[in-house]
């Protein structure tokens, strides 16, 4: 693949230009942060996307790939993080949609099975065929999306985030598959970021960072360090003058939480606390446990074991309006869905929390001019780039969309403000402006959880920092300034894990 | 005047709750294959009733019952057909492209009769002739109400119902329908052309629901009348959503419904009920309603319970 | 000037590159709708001109049929003002056509049967409208917000059983024995809107009904409740996301809907008929959501979109009386004009993106082959 560069409307640029060449035989990794690119880059490979620019050589030949057929064709196959499954169907069935095996015109169900056996004994990857999709564990599902691009005879097999969702023994099974299917000639891609595994058995790794190529390296000429340092490193300058702010009383109390879903645990047993003037931050690569920390904090999950006391009253079971009245506000991961109403203008999303504050009303009737000043002081403050407080919300840059939201929930924390990726694709600009309110905030005696998957926003905003991985604490920091990069890379990448004695 | 035992024990009630049942079928598996296919198809209703009126005209230039049924279906395809283009092509949200084209077959079938005839709402055809099977006719009771008493519309309704079935589990084009249904993304990612899948279903919807508005006009009366559907394309979607997509299940909402109306018909006869006739006319459709209401509350334990 | 009037606009957030597009997708689909009726009538009319000229210019022949056009729209305003609220909050509604029937009978009932004073009379009569429609229309809109049950299948079912219940009462219980016609009594002079325009058959209906539309707008752009239900319409995980009532601003949307219609039931019988005497459903529901669907949903839209259909009907109707084309022919026009109006691909810029790629594919395709036979 040569040159490649991929834009999503308006202005999200996934990939500035990748070019990186994949040998026959191989197992090829391509690591890097989320929405470094990796995803995006196979899916052109595949044909789910089409590339603006760049071209993609086979055996030498340049060819286009269209659709996934075309990819197909090529003997390209994909396993998606994501499984495309058809879970009311059988595992025979699965595996043979779009060349059903027939019988007199009709589909031959017993054929598919045995097809389905056939396949598990020359890969070693036995499955009951008969079983429905519903009744398999992840690991198995998996091995079916595995069999399927076996059956169309792909000889180059992509797997994106192979592991995110397996036990370490059914990471262990894969492996063995993977290896077996090497020595029968199959290349194969994995992306991830998961670097001992890119160790184990990866011969080639390619590291890609906000869409671009980094380079491509031998697997055993290279450590696992300095692949951490060049995925989720940067060269950050400490004379960043911090506050001194000394944190007060403790506002927010989480209990030893623990969230199970799918029979996988989400969070595992997860106590910290947040203080009056403090910035904790929460670092760990993404999924794993952000998004249900968040979720349990903001009232979306209720069904949560352990408890969390704000100001010493229980959350546990409360409804996102009880639980925003208690002073807790929250910056959305998905801004686009929860945070917005993108069909809708500026001031309709700056007001979603302001219009049911009594002073901002006369009892049904919305005191429109206070609130339109309201929007306005919110623009000019932040730096909203628009023509007007009525412009549509869709048509905005991502950034400003952020700062929006943002300003909203920032103007709203009365305590608490969770701030779950708030600068993910942003511009400098925007993401200077919301760190000089979350700066401001703290300084107003209100406590911040900042949950980021960049280290440089986590090492300007937050002194004391907790590290998720695979839903538990594995390190509890007090001065992130203390901890080096790699040592900090090696608690979020799952290599190190510090001992349970410090509590915050 | 009878009494309730006269009425039940009466072999005419029993054909009239199979003849009122299966226009009631035919909708319901317009329904079920639009539903397996993902999409919500509120054109049901208007399509049969232009097809009514196709069945009831080509009847009669044929002086054929089987053309006139003929043609009906193929007025339902075509109407199937644009409904698809409308919600798959041109991306228009379902219900509006319902409301559209219902609004579009109330007024053109008014439309079409006055330009043919002058009056403005009905037209005759010539009906389907009753069917009597020789031997099987003889059995009591089952025999009259069974084999001596339908017509050639109320056989298929039940033979497509097992063809349904059969259908969506064993043939190819069944199951990728049903696939575009429960996750189109995953039916796309391997370059089957899901939006092709659902088409295919919707025409086959339409010319189911053009049988059922052959059936009305043709094989249940002997003409046609711009009132004669009564809103049985919408019943047929709640019997589909009822019978949670099983197809014998939905028939035996069918049934049901075909049940409540054939005692609306004729409870009037029955000495000790005074009930009016329009309030019993309202019978199926709070049957409906009650029905719908009685499965969501099922479905919302269910959740529950799984949560 | 010219730059001062696009600044103002500009700050209301309107945009005339925008104002334009949607409102030459309007006029493109309207277009195309009665290009598809004029060949239709070509074919079937032994007068094509004479049909085509009633049709298309015959409202505007004099005083008395521009006011045909504007009393056919009255009803038409109330049916789209009640479909848009209940769409604002994104939910399909369409019991708007059984609350306009049992709305015109409560009004008669209660301007028949309980004596008041002048202005009170026609209040109570048209309030009691509105109030016994909402009192059904609770009901589908209750089922889905507390049960999910799809308020499109239940709100006509409720449409088929008020029918129902009201050809009874007509028939049996309220009828006018004198008469020996299936209505009511004589509804009372005192209840009835007067004519509002000398020389027309407009009434009083057309004030009610604009004053309806404007609280509709303040509604919407200025309290809290109006606000949540655009919210929950727009985004329902925003909504819930920032403490919204989801299901309670489901539910109030609806019942708005539906009594507004209810009152324009009422408004209709109490200004065009001397008697309730509906023996089906008069259709006004489903019109209203598509008048609803060309006024693009905004309520100070909505006025003219009636007054357009009032316009294609009025066309029809004379059309129907001077020729031989069955006034029906509006049903076409209107199908149409909703299919393309609603879509989202028609005229819209993927549409032309489209247009475009199809178009480089094909020539590249042509690039391909000529290259490749050299």
């Amino acid at each position: 693949m040569k040159d490649i560069r991929k834009v999503y409307y308006p202005d999200i640029v996934a990939i500035k230009s990748a070019t990186f060449s994949l040998l026959e035989g191989e197992i090829h990794a391509i690591a890097g942060e989320n929405g470094a690119g990796k995803t995006t880059l196979m899916k052109v490979l595949f044909g789910l996307e089409k590339p603006d620019k760049g071209e993609i050589f086979f055996k030498g030949e340049k060819t286009s790939i269209h659709s996934p057929t075309d990819a197909m064709r090529r003997g390209i196959g994909m396993v998606h993080q994501h499984f495309m499954l058809l879970d009311n169907m059988t595992v025979a069935d699965n595996i043979v949609l779009g060349m059903e095996p027939k019988k007199h015109g009709l589909y031959d169900y017993i054929k598919a099975c045995d097809l389905t056996e056939e396949l598990g004994k020359r890969f070693d990857m036995a499955i009951d065929p008969r079983l429905k999709i519903s009744q398999l564990t992840v690991g198995m599902k998996q091995k079916v999306e595995i069999m399927k691009v076996l059956a169309r005879e792909a000889k180059i097999i992509i797997l994106d985030e192979p592991t995110a969702v397996l036990t370490p023994q059914e990471t262990k099974e894969l492996f063995h598959q993977l290896k077996l299917l090497k020595k029968d000639n199959f290349t194969i891609i994995i992306i991830t970021h998961k670097l001992r595994e890119i160790k184990e058995i990866c011969d080639r790794v390619t590291i890609m960072k906000s869409g671009s190529i980094i380079d491509t390296f031998d697997v055993d000429k290279i450590s696992v360090e300095e692949i951490s340092k060049r995925m989720v490193g940067y060269d950050f300058d400490l004379s960043n003058e911090k506050s001194k702010l000394r944190p007060g009383e403790i506002i927010l109390d989480v209990n030893n939480v623990s969230l199970e879903v799918d029979g996988k645990k989400r969070l595992d047993n997860i106590s910290f606390s947040i203080r009056e003037r403090q910035v904790l931050g929460v670092v760990g690569v993404e999924g794993n446990g952000q998004k249900e920390l968040s979720d349990v904090l903001n009232g979306e999950i209720n069904s949560f074991t352990g408890d969390i006391y704000i100001d010493g009253v229980s959350l546990k079971g409360m409804k996102v309006l009880d639980i925003r009245d208690r002073g807790i506000a929250y910056i959305p991961e998905d801004r686009m869905k929860d945070g917005a109403n993108l069909n809708g203008n500026i001031f309709e999303s700056a007001i979603a929390l302001k219009s049911k504050d009594k002073a901002y009303r006369k009892g049904m009737f919305l005191k429109v001019k206070k609130l339109d000043d309201f929007t306005g002081d919110l623009i000019d403050d932040y730096g909203v780039k628009c023509n007007s407080k009525y412009d549509i919300v869709k048509s905005l840059s991502g950034g400003n969309i952020q700062k929006i939201v943002s300003a909203r929930e920032i103007f709203e924390a009365k305590r608490i403000l969770i701030a779950n990726q708030p600068t993910r694709g942003i511009d400098i600009g925007a993401v200077m402006t919301l760190h000089e309110k979350i700066k401001k905030l703290q300084s107003e005696d209100k406590g911040i959880l900042l949950i980021s998957s960049d280290l440089k926003e986590i090492y300007d905003l937050a002194e004391s920092v907790i590290v998720l991985y695979e839903g538990k604490i594995v390190a509890r920091i007090d001065d992130i300034k203390e901890v080096s990069e790699e040592q900090l890379g090696r608690y979020m990448l799952g290599i190190d894990k510090m001992q349970e004695e410090a509590v915050l | 005047m009878n009494s309730f035992w006269d009425l039940f024990s009466s072999v005419n009630f029993y054909v009239t709750i199979i003849s009122l049942a299966t226009p009631l079928i035919f909708a319901s598996m317009a329904a079920l294959i639009s539903n397996k296919a993902g999409v919500v198809n509120i054109s049901i209703e208007g399509t049969m009733l232009v097809s009514a009126l196709v069945g009831a005209i080509f009847s009669t230039l044929f002086n054929s019952a089987i053309m006139g049924i003929l043609f009906a279906c193929l007025a339902g395809v075509f109407l199937g057909y644009i409904f698809a283009l409308s919600t798959i092509k041109l991306r228009t949200n379902e219900i509006l492209v319902g409301i559209a084209l219902n609004i579009l077959a109330a007024g053109l079938v008014v439309f079409i009769i006055y330009a043919l005839t002058g009056n403005k709402s009905d037209y005759s055809s010539v009906p389907l002739k009753t069917i009597s099977i020789p031997l099987l006719r003889d059995i009591p009771i089952i025999g009259e109400i069974f084999f001596n008493s339908l017509n050639l519309l109320v056989y298929l309704a039940i033979v497509i119902v097992i063809v349904m079935s059969f259908f969506l589990k064993k043939t190819v084009l069944g199951i990728r329908i049903r696939s575009v249904g429960m996750n189109a993304k995953a039916v796309d990612s391997i370059g089957v052309d899901s939006e092709k899948v659902k088409i295919i279903a919707l025409l086959i919807a339409g010319g189911l629901a053009g049988l059922g508005g052959a059936y009305m006009s043709i094989g249940f009366m002997s003409s046609f009348n711009t009132g004669m559907i009564a809103g049985r394309g919408f019943i047929g979607l709640a019997a589909e959503a009822i019978g949670a997509g099983i197809p014998y299940v939905t028939a035996l909402f069918a049934v049901v419904f075909g049940l409540v109306n054939a005692f609306s018909l004729t409870a009037q006869t029955i000495t000790g009920i005074n009930i009016p006739y329009e309030l019993l006319n309202t019978l199926p459709y709070v049957v409906t309603i009650i029905g719908l209401v009685v499965f969501a509350v099922i479905k919302k334990r269910r959740n529950k319970n799984n949560v | 000037m010219k730059k001062t009037l696009i600044d103002f606009f500009k700050i209301k957030g309107f945009s005339l590159q925008k104002f334009i597009f949607e409102s030459l997708k309007t006029i493109m689909a309207i277009l195309i709708a009665y290009l598809i009726a004029i060949i239709i009538i070509l074919f079937v009319s032994d007068n094509p001109s004479e049909s085509i000229y009633w049709f298309i210019i015959g409202p505007f022949s004099n005083i008395m049929e521009f006011g045909e056009l504007i009393k056919k729209a009255v009803p038409l305003m109330f049916a789209g003002i009640a479909a848009c609220v209940i769409v604002k909050a994104n939910q399909f509604n369409l019991f708007t056509e059984g609350a306009f029937y049992i709305g015109g009978l409560a009004a008669a009932l209660i301007a028949i049967y309980i004596k008041l004073p002048a202005v009170l009379a026609v209040i109570a009569a048209l309030v009691g409208g509105g109030i016994v429609a909402a009192l059904f229309g609770y009901i589908p809109s209750k089922l889905k917000s507390s049960l999910n049950v799809n308020e499109f299948v239940s709100s006509i079912m409720l449409n088929f059983i008020v029918l129902w219940i009201g050809v009874y009462l007509i028939s049996n219980v309220v009828i006018d024995e004198v008469s020996g016609d299936t209505a009511t009594k004589i509804i009372p002079e005192i209840s009835k809107l007067k004519v509002l325009i000398s020389g027309t058959n407009i009434t009083y209906g057309l004030l009610i009904v604009i004053g309806i539309i404007i609280l509709v707008k303040i509604f919407f752009s200025r309290t809290l409740p109006g606000y949540e239900i655009k919210m929950t319409g727009d985004n329902q995980r925003f909504a819930k996301f920032s403490g919204i009532n989801v299901e309670r601003r489901v539910v109030m949307a609806q019942v708005l809907g539906i009594f507004i219609a209810g009152v324009g039931g009422a408004a209709e019988i109490l200004s065009n008929y001397h008697r309730f005497n509906w023996k089906t459903l008069p259709g006004f529901g489903f019109d209203g959501f598509m008048v609803t669907i060309i006024a693009k949903n905004k309520p100070l839209f909505v006025p003219l979109a009636a007054l357009f259909i009032g316009y294609l009907r009025a066309g029809a109707d004379l059309m129907a009386f001077n020729s031989d084309v069955a006034q029906e022919v509006v049903a076409i026009i209107q199908g149409v004009i909703i299919l393309l109006i609603a879509s989202e691909r028609f005229f819209s810029s993927s549409f032309f993106k489209r247009l475009l790629d199809n178009y480089k594919e094909r020539r590249n395709h042509k690039r391909m082959d000529v290259m490749k036979n050299e």
